[in-house]
């Protein structure tokens, strides 16, 4: 083998193996902090205030978010920031606590977390759990696709709902999109 | 350059042009000096003395400036022109007032052409010096400006007076020119106005800061800003406006706390929803076009150096 195709198919492999390997490291960390958040969860449920995933991490988690029929458990954490979005769900700030009065917002990848958003139907039910142990139960009622800057699906008008947001399309190649996929739920119990 | 003025002929015009072009701007600004300079307490008879006091700098010790000018000014009048947002509009201002001249603000350096052609407009048609106002009555009448300024083509006199009434001939007089110049004049009687009050006793709290300023009794004087400004519902150094809300509240005992969450303004929330997407797919993607093209590489380099069968 020449020496120039042996540099190229080496610098080839190379690279890809990196972008590989970052894409892989994506999901890798949405996995692995999860999991972390997990156990930090089921400490905080005794009734302490819920500890740090892992001893660095400046975020907490606020709720539990499951949907029982398409087999979701999700940690939901107190911060919306890209960088914590990489770890789960987050709250958006100034939005209503998980379970209280109020629009809920929550947002997290389409690529990772948040991917089932696509396959929740109308009439599909959604458990909000926080770390005091209460259990708020929503219903979807819509889903729909807006832009950006359409921040009034988070604004609060006075009825108990969750509102899930997630980028769209979801099988987009180039991250940046300006859409956005907005699941609403009304709270039922 | 001189130490005095000089007419203004072509060639003194042109030397100060020369001296002026010469000039090079570099450290700080020392106002003291330069008024100190000019306003030397000379005068010529026959010519009114205007000095034109320009900086773009920031003035600091306003108090021992505005002594100095009162100390010194003499015949002479104080014009000052302030470049930029550096000097300090109080100062310049009062400086203007103290030196019974006038201060021009500019803004911009695009500017300056304009600014300064409509002050030398002005200050080459002075009409009328020394101008007083004397009242009907002869009763003292406590005014302001309590030193009427000069009179300029195209302007108004303008001055606040407070007394018990206003009927009868005021008479204006000045020297216009050389010659001294006076009219009487009858003051229609305007509907009472609302606003005159304020615009009063906001001169006279001016007037007594000023007092203050060149080392009044400060207590005395304190005094009766305060008494000023309670009469005439003003804001002043010692007196502030406090809104007090009538709205009835609920009676004791029937109000209950909770933490109630803080909902975003309106059309907030940073602008847009968050952006929740990654290049995870978009790099999947390269790196396995990458690998197969780097598989596809090798294998041609494998093929075209294998020894090909006999």
């Amino acid at each position: 083998m020449r020496i120039g195709a042996l540099v190229l198919a080496a610098s080839l492999a190379l690279f890809g193996m990196t972008q590989v390997g970052a894409a892989a490291w994506v999901h890798a960390k949405g996995y692995v902090a999860q999991r972390l958040i997990a156990s930090a969860w089921s400490q905080a449920s005794d009734g302490r205030a819920a500890r740090r995933p892992w001893p660095w991490a400046d975020l907490r988690p606020v709720a539990r978010l499951t949907v029982p029929a398409r087999h979701i458990d999700l940690f939901v954490m107190d911060d919306a920031s890209r960088r914590s979005l990489a770890f789960g769900p987050g709250l958006v700030a100034g939005t209503a606590a998980p379970a209280s009065a109020g629009n809920t917002v929550i947002v997290a990848h389409r690529d990772t977390h948040f991917t089932f958003l696509k396959r929740l139907a109308p009439g599909d039910e959604i458990d909000l759990q926080t770390a005091g142990g209460r259990i708020a139960r929503y219903r979807v009622e819509e889903a729909s696709v807006v832009d950006r800057s359409d921040t009034e699906v988070m604004e609060d008008e006075g009825a108990s709902r969750l509102t899930l947001i997630t980028c769209y399309p979801f099988d987009a190649i180039r991250p940046g999109t300006a859409l956005r996929y907005v699941v609403v739920a009304a709270r039922v119990a | 350059m001189w130490p005095q003025a000089l007419p203004a002929t072509n060639a003194n015009v042109k030397s100060a042009r020369d001296w002026v072009a010469k000039l090079k701007a570099d450290g700080g600004t020392e106002m003291a000096p330069a008024l100190a300079f000019a306003l030397d307490g000379s005068e010529t008879p026959g010519v009114l003395r205007q000095v034109v006091f320009m900086t773009d700098g920031g003035v600091g010790n306003e108090d021992q400036l505005f002594k100095l000018i009162a100390q010194r000014l003499g015949k002479s009048r104080l014009f000052t022109v302030g470049i930029g947002s550096a000097p300090n509009a109080h100062f310049m201002t009062k400086a203007a007032q103290f030196g019974r001249g006038t201060f021009t603000y500019v803004g911009d350096v695009r500017e300056v052409h304009e600014k300064m052609a409509g002050l030398f407009a002005k200050i080459e048609s002075p009409v009328l010096q020394d101008v007083q106002v004397r009242w009907a009555d002869g009763s003292p009448v406590e005014t302001f400006p309590e030193r009427v300024p000069d009179l300029y083509l195209g302007e108004p006199v303008m001055l606040c007076a407070a007394a018990p009434s206003f009927a009868g001939t005021v008479i204006v007089s000045g020297t216009l020119g050389t010659r001294p110049w006076s009219v009487a004049l009858t003051p229609s009687s305007s509907p009472t106005a609302s606003g005159v009050g304020a615009l009063w006793a906001r001169a006279k709290i001016a007037s007594l800061m000023d007092a203050m300023r060149q080392g009044g009794d400060a207590e005395k004087l304190r005094t009766q800003v305060i008494a000023v400004a309670l009469e005439h519902h003003l804001v002043s150094p010692y007196t502030s406006l406090v809104a007090v809300d009538e709205t009835p509240s609920a009676p004791a005992g029937t109000t209950k706390t909770a933490l109630v969450h803080a909902a975003l303004p309106r059309g907030s929330g940073g602008g847009a929803i968050p952006q929740t997407d990654t290049s995870a797919t978009l790099q999947l993607l390269l790196g396995l076009l990458a690998l197969a093209a780097a598989a596809i590489v090798a294998l041609i380099g494998r093929g075209a150096t294998s020894p090909r069968p006999a």
